[in-house]
């Protein structure tokens, strides 16, 4: 059983020719702001990928092969790792980046990580940092819903790639055809991103400032074009709407389409809704308190830090408004412990993702029951229905997973010299598309610290993470080489 | 319903064993303390032996079956009133004058963590003599001696031993529980003599050294009898044979049985013990090249010195000390924080999540990704030749998930002191699996006294908790345990 390569190819190459055309939008960018020696890095991009992207559609000979489960992992990997090649092109050409640094801050960007080894963001010209949190946007969103939008026309049941690509365990099918799902997503997102650009705006930033910090927002990237995040403004209104959308983005979009078509009764039945905000409820107030009990400020400016904060976190953002690094322990511990959790299913967050957390308390309190009681049967229950065991074990192996692929990469990242609490939460802020840690990786510190073959294997990280693990861990198996099995 | 007057008999019989275990520090003390330590042990010791005989005589008629409930409760009530009534001689001769830290002496004496609120040099040596004593004596289990108590009391041990090893134990040793058991002291004896008479006739060690370091290493304990470790008498010897212990009393004590019985075909083809080795000699390898390169030390061979003993400490979660590992380059620091979450093999003395419980989540995490590629595929897991059923599976999943939920509630609730966060995860996660050490502040030295009294005594939880696998002191905690059905 080989690989279909016809529709890989035909993916790749549509894919070279979308991030191609997504590498012009730069240029008007550059020419507002008059960067004229930019246009030749966004130039010498577009043009060969789109020309490449063209000559492969036109040069694989077709083909009415069925696209299957083993084909999808591959293109779906192959797409995130061609795209951010092709998206570090630009910083290549004008700066003087290095091709670990570049491919780091692209990986972080397409996974929107947020993650960045820049030292100084202000210096950069205007395009290139558009560019840099336009990839979070494109990211955002999964470049392969693009994908999937455009696969019915190759006469490809896309149904496969949902599967490798969905995050999350549970994905209601909003309507039969991907092409209307993914038409869908993509409108809210729209939604998101235009309602949030003209708050901002509202609130006095520049229109591009505004763009570019809603793209790390709807997104939860969490790119900013200064070097002090989004602490610059130090305007409460900006510190609000930007909390409000981080937490929006990380909702269940397709809870947004229910609530279209039968009113908000979908959020309130949502156990993942409901869980999710209780976590974020109850972390910003207690952090809320430890600040204030510290002496750190004032109540009312305690909390508005702590909910930004705690919202950043938890969406898997990672903007700052203050150095969260020097709070008390607590607080921090509560940050770390909102790190692991992430945003909802079906959203642009990262993290374990809060389903996945909640079913884990389900099935340890399961776990008790039947240590109780070994002859009763006991369900894990969500909600009104009850989770069949192929769920519980799939979260279970992920959840285990990524607790594994945590600490190990921890170790690995070490292996650079830097505390363990750097190289700790630096691998899980990459692995959860967070962007900040702790110590060494602070909200003040940057990744430029790191050796080239650690910001490589990050790089890897972030896309892992993006794409829940599986599937990019998947390609490192034997078995997915093995054509007899 | 609780069979509470069965439960008090066993209780009152465990009192009174602590009560006789504690003459032998009278002696010691006699010796070499004060009137005040002799008093106090001398009193405490008559306490237990009135409390423990009295409440034997009074419920010795009672007798019945222990439904699994009364087996997690008497389990959980041993290691507390134990702990309790151990507590006794450091309180009453005002060494600790604070009840809580009386209290933390002792839990960190039975759930054999090793740790201390108090620089070890100067505690007198009848006191350190019982706190060796209740290593050993928590080291077995008091509840071994129960079970081989129980069936002199007509009760069957068989749901005790359910309650008290709830870790995967896939050998089921004999037929008759109190036989099996008499197997098991009688291995853990053998090991203390053999100890006792490698350090005492051929070092220069005295007899209370070597019986406090006898009993620190086979009960996984790892107290020592200087404040500077093991480095105090800075001999290969001695280590070699401590680390032996220590890794003897970590493998799972079903394998002596089988070589007694001549099967060590089996043993050698075990996977527990194979994969325990692999990782007690890959860690050491890797500490070994990391404090080389690093030039820490200025052979390979010391670097893997210092390194396999750190690591075989770790491992068995004993917590012996030979040099200031604090000192050592971050990654190697970070490699032997996550052996914290190994532990030893089951069945054994050792503590944390236990090397089978490891494999078995790998093994689920690989039977995700062969689901992932064959969807409609059926594997089982298998561990050697042996298929593990499904809800044993579904116990460690569950197991692990609760493991680390604790330590993240651990690390929450410690962080409560302020300190910094190194030392904090640290200490969550030294004191969970029962080792003691940590890292940064706290370090090598497992001196907990930077806690406030609150959080000593959420110290001393943690301790039991780690020690009874968390399961057992959490399902007291539920409304479901004490309805009556």
């Amino acid at each position: 059983m080989g690989f279909n390569r016809y529709a890989i190819f035909q993916m790749l190459g549509k894919v070279l020719i979308l991030t191609g055309i997504a590498t012009s939008v730069p240029i008007l960018v550059a020419k507002v702001y008059g960067e004229v020696e930019m246009y030749s890095a966004f130039y010498l991009t577009a043009i060969p990928s789109v020309l490449l992207g063209l000559l492969i559609q036109l040069g694989m000979p077709p083909s009415s092969k069925a696209i299957r489960i083993r084909d999808g992992f591959l293109v779906v990997a192959s797409v995130w790792i061609l795209v951010t090649l092709v998206g570090s092109m630009p910083f290549l050409l004008s700066t003087h980046m290095s091709f670990p640094d570049a491919f780091f801050e692209m990986a972080s960007g397409f996974s929107t990580t947020g993650a960045s080894i820049l030292t100084d963001i202000e210096s950069l010209p205007y395009s290139i940092l558009f560019w840099r949190s336009f990839t979070h946007w494109l990211g955002g969103l999964g470049i392969v819903i693009f994908a999937i939008a455009l696969m019915p026309q190759l006469n490809i049941g896309g149904y496969n790639i949902l599967r490798a690509e969905t995050p999350g365990p549970t994905y209601e099918k909003i309507s039969p055809k991907f092409k209307g799902q993914s038409r869908i997503l993509f409108f809210i997102y729209m939604g998101l991103t235009l309602s949030e650009t003209l708050l901002l705006r509202l609130g006095g930033l520049s229109w591009f400032d505004a763009l570019v910090h809603t793209f790390g927002t709807v997104a939860t990237g969490g790119f900013s074009t200064y070097n002090a995040s989004l602490g610059y403004f130090q305007s409460t209104y900006v510190s609000l709407i930007v909390t409000l959308f981080m937490v929006l983005s990380a909702l269940n979009f397709t809870l947004y389409y229910a609530s279209i078509k039968r009113g908000l009764n979908g959020f309130l039945k949502d156990s993942e809704f409901k869980f999710y905000l209780l976590v974020i409820l109850v972390a910003t107030l207690f952090i809320s308190v430890d600040l204030f009990r510290m002496n750190y400020y004032s109540y009312g400016i305690a909390l508005r830090e702590s909910a930004f904060q705690v919202a950043s976190i938890i969406t898997t953002t990672g903007y700052a408004t203050v150095n969260y690094d020097l709070w008390p322990t607590f607080s921090k511990a509560l940050l770390f412990g909102l790190m692991l959790v992430g945003g909802c299913s079906g959203s642009t967050g990262g993290g374990l993702k809060a389903i996945r957390a909640l079913i884990i308390l389900r099935f340890i309190r399961r776990g008790m029951i039947t240590r109780l009681h070994p002859n009763a049967v006991c369900s894990v229950r969500l909600g009104e229905r009850s989770l069949s065991g192929d769920v519980i074990t799939s979260v279970a192996a992920f959840s285990l997973l990524y607790i594994t692929t945590v600490l190990l990469s921890g170790l690995v990242i070490s292996g650079d010299g830097h505390n363990m609490v750097t190289s700790l939460t630096a691998a899980l802020a990459c692995v959860g598309n967070i962007g900040p840690g702790f110590s060494g990786v602070g909200p003040s510190m940057n990744y430029s610290v790191f050796s080239d073959p650690i910001k490589i294997f990050m790089a890897f990280l972030m896309l892992a993470g993006r794409l829940e693990l599986f599937t990019l861990f998947m390609l490192f198996t034997p078995r997915f080489w093995n054509r007899d099995r | 319903m609780l069979n509470w007057k069965v439960i008090f008999k066993i209780l009152s019989a465990i009192i009174f064993i602590v009560g006789i275990s504690m003459l032998p520090s009278w002696f010691v003390a006699f010796q070499s303390d004060g009137f005040l330590v002799q008093e106090a042990l001398l009193r405490s010791s008559l306490i237990c032996l009135l409390f423990g005989g009295g409440g034997y005589l009074l419920f010795r008629q009672s007798d019945g079956t222990l439904h699994l409930r009364d087996g997690y409760l008497v389990v959980a009530l041993s290691w507390i009133v134990a702990s309790l009534f151990g507590a006794l001689p450091y309180w009453l001769s005002s060494d600790l004058a604070h009840p809580i830290d009386a209290f933390f002496e002792s839990v960190a004496g039975f759930t054999t963590t090793g740790s201390t609120i108090r620089n070890v040099d100067l505690m007198p040596r009848g006191l350190l003599f019982w706190k060796a004593t209740s290593n050993w004596l928590g080291g077995m289990g008091i509840l071994v001696f129960a079970i081989s108590l129980l069936p002199a009391l007509g009760i069957n041990g068989q749901t005790i031993v359910r309650a008290e090893a709830p870790g995967p134990t896939f050998e089921k040793m004999t037929a008759r529980v109190s036989s099996s058991t008499k197997i098991l002291y009688g291995t853990y004896i053998t090991f203390t003599l053999l100890e006792f008479c490698l350090l005492y006739f051929f070092t220069e060690m005295d007899g209370f050294d070597s019986i406090i370091n006898t009993f620190g290493s086979v009960s996984t304990g790892g107290l020592f009898a200087h404040t500077k470790g093991l480095a105090f008498y800075d001999s290969i010897y001695i280590e070699t044979v401590i680390a032996l212990f220590c890794f003897l009393s970590s493998v799972s004590f079903l394998l002596y049985f089988l070589l007694l019985q001549g099967k060590w075909r089996e043993v050698l083809k075990n996977t527990e013990l194979r994969v325990f080795i692999l990782l007690i000699l890959g860690a050491s390898l890797l500490i070994a090249t990391n404090l080389f390169l690093t030039q820490t030390y200025d052979t390979w061979i010391s670097g893997f010195r210092h390194g396999f003993f750190q690591v075989v400490s770790f491992l068995s979660t004993s917590g012996y000390v030979i040099t200031d590992f604090t000192k050592w380059p971050h990654m190697s620091q970070t490699l032997l924080f996550l052996l914290l979450f190994v532990g030893g093999c089951a069945s054994s003395t050792s503590g944390s999540m236990k090397v089978i419980r490891i494999i078995v989540s790998f093994k689920i995490v690989g039977r995700m990704f062969f689901k992932r590629l064959h969807p409609s595929g059926i594997t089982a897991i298998k561990v050697g030749d042996k298929s593990i059923p499904a809800e044993t599976v579904s116990r460690i999943a569950s197991f692990m998930m609760l493991y680390f939920m604790v330590y993240i509630l651990s690390l929450a609730i410690l962080s409560l002191q302020n300190l910094d966060m190194e030392t904090t995860m640290g200490v969550a996660a030294g004191c969970l699996s029962n080792t003691g050490l940590g890292f940064g502040e706290m370090g090598a030295t497992g001196n907990y006294s930077m806690f406030n009294p609150g959080l000593r005594l959420y110290l001393c939880a943690m301790m039991l908790m780690g020690r009874l696998e968390i399961f057992t002191i959490f399902l007291l905690f539920t409304p479901t345990f004490w309805r009556n059905k």
